[in-house]
């Protein structure tokens, strides 16, 4: 098995395996024996040929558990016959994405238990409130706050990143006066609100970052291993 | 059939009541018939802007009561026979008229004027109401501070959820001097944030504190910056294409030309 890492990180490439039992004997040898190079990294695992079912899916988190200074980010079946399934990096909001096609104004309210797409302006003394993440195309003022009540998984992007206050989940931070006219996006991060650049618009880090929660969601099997 | 144009800030104190007194001037001085009407019921200020304090004898709040009928409360202005103002009652409060009442009150005055101007108290509440209810069109006033523009951006929203799209901003009491040195928001910020169309730019000037207590609107001064400021708005108003006025007076030259009678 070959290991390759690019901007999206480090991936297993797993391809030509005549069955699920040798793709995972491959795969765990592999892992073994590239631990030391490997350490403590999140890898991506490509395969083709075979149908990605659950079960597969399951056996390769087995596997992962086995390493646990490694992380399984996600699966990728790149076989164009097969459909692709990653590791679904949160749980979908409950709501459909609400899209505002206006300025929010000082003193308007905007409040959703989902995604929110505001194309226009969040101006000062404006508050949008939203289950899931938000996203600002034109100058982000006011006060936003995603991931409400407690989805620390979320991000608040903005084509021009200038809030007052935000928050995700129950982390706060305040904005400061510093003004980059380029597009930029918070997330939690080691538990507190980090503010990058937004650039990559083709891949954006909603889809490609590493999938939180997922520890905790397969903690069961480490027991089994 | 007239136009009724409400004058509105939010914020108190940066220029509604002299804005309005010297628009409705402008415009009758143009030729049109203008009506005034002082909405802010309590406290009453236009009237004194105007000069015409003395000459009250019935309000707004009679006429809405039906105490009064409207051309016995209407005063017609000193300087013009076709522009008349609508006092406000000054021992009442804003909850003595109801939007509904101001509906048919300026849709009453625009059957007989070509504008109506409605003087808006400063807030959000039933005053504000109460001055929107019945204009066909907003002119918003916010003064260069964070504070003002925060306000008038509140405003311009509570008029987008009135279905009053599309007001026109003015920008008061610039200095430009101190946009210049960076104290001062600069026009483009202003615009950035409100995103609505400007109407005009009227420098801070003197001359305005004199004329309002005198009661004589800058707009008929000649030599006041502010006051050509104003007549520029009145004939943006109107229709006309004019050029925005070039804010560079503070300078010594500009202060020199004033002072020997240039106008800028």
């Amino acid at each position: 098995m070959e290991i390759k890492g690019d901007r999206r990180g480090l991936r297993i490439i797993a391809r030509g395996a005549k069955s699920e039992e040798a793709l995972l004997v491959d795969l765990r040898r592999t892992l073994a024996e590239r631990a030391e190079f490997l350490g403590q990294s999140g890898l991506l695992v490509e395969i083709d040929g075979i149908p990605l079912s659950a079960a597969l899916f399951q056996n390769i988190a087995e596997v992962f558990a086995g390493f646990p200074a490694l992380t399984l980010r996600g699966i990728e079946q790149t076989d164009k016959a097969n459909t692709l399934l990653a590791l679904e990096p949160r749980q979908t909001p409950p709501e459909a994405p609400q899209i505002i096609r206006h300025t929010i104004r000082s003193g308007q309210r905007v409040t959703h238990n989902g995604d929110v797409i505001i194309i226009g302006d969040v101006n000062p003394g404006a508050t949008v409130v939203a289950g899931g993440d938000v996203m600002v195309f034109g100058w982000l003022r006011g006060l936003v706050l995603a991931g409400q009540p407690d989805d620390i998984t979320r991000a608040i992007y903005a084509l021009r990143f200038q809030p007052t206050q935000i928050r995700v989940g129950s982390i706060m931070a305040l904005g400061d006066e510093s003004r980059d006219d380029a597009p930029e996006y918070a997330r939690v991060e080691n538990g507190s609100l980090v503010v990058d650049s937004w650039e990559d618009i083709r891949l954006p880090e909603a889809v490609t970052h590493e999938p939180r929660g997922w520890r905790e969601r397969f903690a069961h099997l480490s027991n089994l291993s | 059939m007239g136009e009724a144009i409400v004058i509105t800030s939010g914020k108190g104190g940066v220029g509604k009541t002299t804005t309005t007194a010297n628009i409705g001037a402008g415009l009758a001085q143009a030729g049109h018939k203008v009506a005034l009407i002082d909405a802010d019921i309590g406290l009453r200020n236009l009237d004194v802007v105007m000069g015409l304090e003395n000459r009250i004898v019935y309000d707004l709040v009679d006429v809405v009561e039906g105490f009064a009928k409207l051309k016995h409360a209407l005063i017609k202005d000193k300087r013009f026979e076709n522009l008349y103002l609508l006092p406000a009652a000054q021992t009442r409060d804003k909850t003595a008229v109801s939007p509904q009442q101001m509906i048919d009150l300026v849709d009453r005055m625009k059957q007989e004027f070509d504008y109506v101007l409605i003087d808006s108290p400063a807030g959000i509440e039933q005053g504000f109401k109460n001055a929107v209810a019945g204009a066909d069109r907003a002119l918003v006033v916010a003064t260069p501070e964070v504070a003002s523009v925060r306000d008038a951006d509140r405003i311009i929203g509570l008029l987008e959820a009135q279905e009053k799209h599309n007001p026109f901003l003015i920008i008061n009491r610039i200095r430009p001097s101190m946009v210049k040195k960076g104290d001062m928001m600069d026009i483009d910020d202003m615009i950035e944030i409100l995103a609505i169309e400007l109407l005009g730019v009227v420098p801070d000037d003197e001359a305005i504190v004199v004329s309002t207590n005198r009661g004589e609107p800058a707009v008929l001064n000649g030599q006041s910056r502010a006051g050509e400021a104003y007549r520029n708005i009145t004939r943006r108003l109107l229709g006309e294409n004019i050029p925005m006025m070039k804010l560079e007076e503070d300078t010594l030259f500009g202060k020199l030309r004033k002072m020997i009678g240039f106008k800028g």
